[in-house]
């Protein structure tokens, strides 16, 4: 951009906070189109091929290679948004940080605890196959939904708000779908509201 | 308020101070950037940033702590409260032309 100080209209100060605003904004929160597009991937396809691998479902192919590009999706997931959400905040110190900072843990640590929780309903109680599959799948819907209108509360947005209603009537729903469908549910609801509010911030990120 | 069009404040209106202003007023009240974040924010020069920056703290508009991050030299940069109510007040004042 130029370094043109000449006389500003009215209009043209206008104009140029709006744009600039625009800029700084998109250049200091990490892209959310990015972010859900990304997270709504990994869990279409992943739960996807969990479905075509379960005991009892399709089996086209076996539970373990499922298992296995799943997790390596997540950690690829995990480490790009780390990634992107500190190259965001790069060269910013303050409250801000902290709460983004505590923001981000609350995931983490809501889902180390829910796998903590699923694990040990297997080993304490040796719960069926049945019972294990219906509580990771509505677990995980939960958590998200639960953790998506949160943010949607900090950041005041109604479609992110309904996202996360709409995750919690999933996780209802995937219990009394049954095994092994609840992994399409999964799959294709959760996934889906997350590709719904990548497409959203993506359209809104085109028009700003 | 007099009659008659109000005063657009000189500090901020000149476009360089104002995409400077906008770019602080941006981040969170109590939030603080590096000079070379906000120098990549703004896709300024070091020495156009530092004359533009000192016509701001001179107002009160902007505060510059220096520091050490690992014995690295380290400038913070962030909008005063005087700073925000002014750029506040400087938006106000457009509307209010345009209207």
């Amino acid at each position: 951009m130029a370094e043109d100080d000449g006389p500003l209209s009215p209009a043209e100060s206008l104009a140029l906070i709006s744009s600039q605003r625009a800029r700084v904004d998109r250049s200091l929160s990490p892209s959310q189109a990015l972010l859900f597009g990304m997270w709504g991937t990994t869990w279409l396809v992943g739960w996807t091929l969990m479905f075509l691998a379960t005991p009892g479902g399709p089996e086209l192919l076996p539970l373990w290679l499922a298992g296995v590009v799943f997790a390596a999706a997540i950690i690829g997931s995990v480490v790009l948004s780390t990634v992107v959400s500190a190259r965001a905040g790069r060269g910013i110190a303050g409250p801000s940080r902290l709460s983004g900072a505590l923001y981000g843990w609350t995931w983490t640590l809501g889902f180390w605890a829910l796998g903590a929780i699923n694990v040990g309903f297997t080993v304490k109680l040796g719960v069926s196959i049945e019972v294990t599959s219906l509580l990771w799948t509505s677990g995980p819907l939960l958590v998200m939904g639960l953790l998506t209108m949160l943010g949607a509360a900090q950041r005041r947005s109604i479609p992110e708000y309904v996202a996360g209603v709409w995750l919690l009537l999933a996780a209802s729903a995937s219990v009394y779908v049954g095994t092994p469908a609840n992994l399409l549910v999964l799959a294709f609801a959760g996934g889906g509201a997350m590709l719904g509010l990548a497409t959203h911030y993506a359209r809104q990120a085109k028009t700003a | 308020m007099t009659a008659g069009l109000p005063e657009l404040d000189p500090v901020i209106h000149a476009q360089a101070r104002l995409r400077v202003t906008v770019a602080l007023a941006a981040l969170p009240s109590g939030d603080r950037i590096t000079f070379p974040r906000l120098q990549e924010l703004l896709d300024m020069t070091a020495g156009n940033l530092s004359t533009h920056l000192r016509k701001l703290e001179d107002a009160g508009y902007v505060e510059i702590t220096k520091t050490h991050q690992r014995r690295t030299p380290v400038t913070y940069v962030e909008l005063t409260t005087k700073g925000r109510r002014a750029f506040e007040d400087y938006s106000a004042a457009l509307k209010e032309m345009l209207t």
